[in-house]
């Protein structure tokens, strides 16, 4: 898997759980860097090795893109303490 | 009979010795001409652009160091900025919960700790800029170094 997908689809799910954050807390939204969050959260995902099995797992049944979605809606929901459902 | 071949050997060489001499004369004569008069240029331009590069070098490595800077100040302001941004909610929160206190604290450390890492990971970069520079201009020096040895070679011979 390219750096630039996953980065790629975890800006698309920065991009929707965005607005509950602001929401929140509007101010702190308003101060945070989206890309630099974006870039955070695809380096640690890139280098966790479950991330990585589950990832390979997926490749196998074809569901990537959904594995990608799960893991990153689930690291910006423990990073921006959001409720959001990781599926 | 030997011997009288090599006095007629050394009366040939006594004759022939100031054609040698002069013959030797002219060819140092024309090296040195050639030395002082067609490398020395051409090792003077090479010299001169070793120079401009060592020169470029330094400027570069100046402008990085610009950079460098400016990167930290802005660095700094953001994390103000989330500091400020980290107050502004608390103040603003009508209903401050043990939950929101604890998510809005995780949030914020998430935050400085994206910024930390940008500024490591620029920092990093410079000094990996910096390093491959200082190589450059050490390779440079050492050329230098090695196009001032014909050239000192050169005005040596110029030397009357």
């Amino acid at each position: 898997m390219k750096r630039a997908d996953l980065r790629r689809q975890v800006k698309e799910v920065v991009h929707v759980s965005w607005p509950e954050f602001v929401q929140r807390h509007p101010h702190l939204a308003q101060a945070i860097d989206e890309t630099m969050l974006v870039e955070q959260i695809s380096e640690s995902l890139a280098d966790d090795p479950a991330f990585k099995s589950a990832i390979a797992r997926a490749q196998i049944v074809g569901q990537t893109a959904q594995t990608i979605t799960h893991w990153a809606q689930r690291a910006i929901n423990a990073m921006l303490a959001l409720r959001l459902s990781p599926d | 009979m030997k011997t009288s071949l090599r006095a007629a050997d050394a009366r040939g060489w006594k004759q022939m010795k100031p054609f040698f001499v002069n013959r030797v004369h002219r060819a140092s004569a024309a090296i040195s001409l050639l030395l002082f008069s067609g490398c020395n240029p051409y090792l003077q331009v090479q010299m001169d652009l070793t120079e401009q590069s060592r020169k470029g070098v330094a400027m570069i490595s100046q402008s990085l160091d610009d950079k460098q800077a400016i990167i930290g100040r802005f660095h700094a302001s953001q994390r103000t900025r989330l500091d400020d941004a980290f107050d502004a909610d608390v103040r603003e929160q009508e209903t401050l919960t043990s939950d929101w206190v604890v998510d809005h604290r995780r949030a914020y450390v998430v935050a400085v700790d994206a910024l930390n890492d940008q500024s490591h990971r620029l920092a990093r970069s410079h000094e990996n800029d910096q390093s491959t520079l200082a190589a450059m201009e050490l390779a440079l020096r050492q050329l230098e170094w090695l196009q001032s040895i014909p050239m000192k070679l050169t005005l040596k011979g110029a030397r009357p």
